[in-house]
């Protein structure tokens, strides 16, 4: 991969990822940190990455991060619970899920939430997002049901 | 494998999304009515609830993830700037000295004793006195001036006409345009011949083959593949979804999806010959199907969208 592919791909994939994270339940700022590791870790490899496949990396490799993310605020949420109550007050407010479908999305697990987006959003099929997020199809397949089913719960349940 | 409490999502999702073989639909719906309160879990399940894009979100801060690129020479900030203000001095000077070469003329025509008017107006005005001016016939001048270039005006504006094409859009020939297409025969047969045409070419004997005995759901596949191929081919499915249905065909056919794929490939090649003689005209029966046809065919509209929901778009 070029200086120019490179490049390339930061003009035609940065939004998706960025998107992608979001979606996945992030606050924009954590966001933008998660997009350029992403994109730091596809140079730091774009000598063994091909091309045609830079997409699909920079999504797994943002979920991934994603996920350790989430772990990380785990911990420190447990943490703040037990010492500062108000503090974690604070912090659930500053996820910016200020529309109906951002809260709606806040309340589904994050890999189903991933799964979902994958789909419909970037339109990937169940084969690409089983790679991508290193699962089987069929578990694909399934959080994508109850995603979708979750999702419609949650809007129900706003309404 | 059999549908359980375990795994009935799986099989809800492929029932909905019509993927699953005749037994296997019914073993669903055998399920479905020993189990009344997984019903609910299923009528829950919408494939047309997706997700949109939200285009306002978007990562705004791309330039600090460029990389300099060796043939690119980035300006820096200083440069552009005494580039934009060279241009402006430029435009500036050229504005001043253009000015400068008006002003004699200007001059002449405001004096009282304007000798060299004839020189300066030469095209449009008489000879005057040069001594004093006479109004009647400055008045006359005038008139006269104005004639000149109302009649160089006119011919100026035939010389463009002339120039420029006729505009071929009138009231008239839009409507017959229009009426062309509305009479085209916005049915689905042709959509359905070819996808039968296609279908019994992939159904031959040689073909079925490699394709294991149950026949019927069979038929059902290849007819729903004929019908993605046509979609994938006049951009009404993704590449995406073609993969989509390639993976469940190897699943059903227990193909290896990462072995070489002769026979899909073979299909792909047929569709593709057959696609190739008609695809104008199923393209552009497909294009006013979608715009016209809601206009003109109203009583067809729930037959067509059953249609395509049925046969294409049950597959996203």
């Amino acid at each position: 991969m070029t200086d120019k592919d490179y490049n390339d791909c930061v003009s035609k994939y940065s939004d998706d990822v960025y998107r992608f994270v979001v979606y996945s339940g992030m606050d924009r700022d954590s966001a933008k940190d998660i997009v350029q590791d992403a994109f730091i870790s596809l140079w730091q490899k774009h000598s063994d990455i091909d091309v045609a496949k830079t997409k699909s990396y920079l999504f797994s490799t943002a979920y991934n991060m994603v996920n350790s993310n989430f772990r990380h605020l785990k911990v420190v949420k447990q943490y703040e619970e037990n010492v500062f109550k108000e503090t974690v007050a604070s912090m659930d407010e500053s996820f910016e899920s200020k529309d109906c479908l951002y809260k709606a999305l806040d309340n589904i697990p994050s890999i189903q939430k991933s799964a979902l987006v994958l789909k419909d959003i970037e339109g990937y099929s169940y084969k690409e997002i089983s790679a991508m997020l290193n699962l089987s199809i069929q578990q694909v397949e399934v959080y994508i049901f109850r995603a979708r089913v979750a999702l419609k719960k949650e809007l129900l349940k706003m309404n | 494998m059999k549908i359980n409490t375990d795994n009935y999502e799986l099989y809800f999702l492929r029932y909905i999304e019509g993927r699953l073989s005749d037994e296997e639909r019914r073993e669903v719906e055998t399920f479905l009515i020993k189990h009344p309160d997984l019903k609910e879990i299923m009528d829950m399940y919408d494939p047309f609830f997706t997700l949109a894009k939200d285009e306002e979100l978007v990562f705004d801060d791309k330039d600090s993830l460029m990389r300099p690129t060796k043939s690119s020479f980035v300006m820096p900030l200083w440069v552009r700037y005494a580039s934009v203000a060279a241009v402006a001095l430029f435009v500036v000077s050229v504005g001043l000295v253009w000015m400068q070469r008006q002003q004699p003329i200007q001059n002449v025509l405001l004096a009282d004793n304007a000798v060299d008017i004839d020189v300066i107006e030469e095209k449009y005005v008489p000879m005057i006195s040069d001594s004093t001016i006479d109004i009647e016939k400055l008045e006359e001048v005038i008139s006269t001036t104005r004639n000149v270039m109302h009649k160089d005006n006119q011919r100026e504006t035939m010389l463009l006409a002339q120039a420029e094409p006729e505009p071929v859009e009138d009231e008239q020939s839009s409507i017959e345009v229009e009426d062309e297409l509305l009479n085209v025969d916005t049915t689905t047969y042709i959509y359905e011949n070819l996808s039968e045409e296609i279908y019994y070419a992939m159904n031959t004997e040689e073909n079925m083959l490699d394709i294991e005995e149950e026949t019927d759901d069979n038929d059902v596949y290849l007819e729903d593949y004929s019908n993605t191929l046509i979609a994938y081919n006049v951009g009404r499915a993704t590449e995406n979804t073609m993969d989509d249905v390639d993976t469940i065909y190897c699943e059903y056919t227990d193909l290896d999806i990462d072995e070489p794929m002769p026979l899909i490939e073979q299909f792909r090649e047929m569709f593709t010959t057959l696609f190739k003689d008609k695809k104008e005209k199923v393209e552009s029966e497909l294009i006013e199907y979608a715009d016209y046809v809601k206009l003109a065919y109203q009583e067809k509209k729930e037959e067509i969208s059953m249609y395509i929901a049925s046969r294409v778009e049950k597959i996203f």
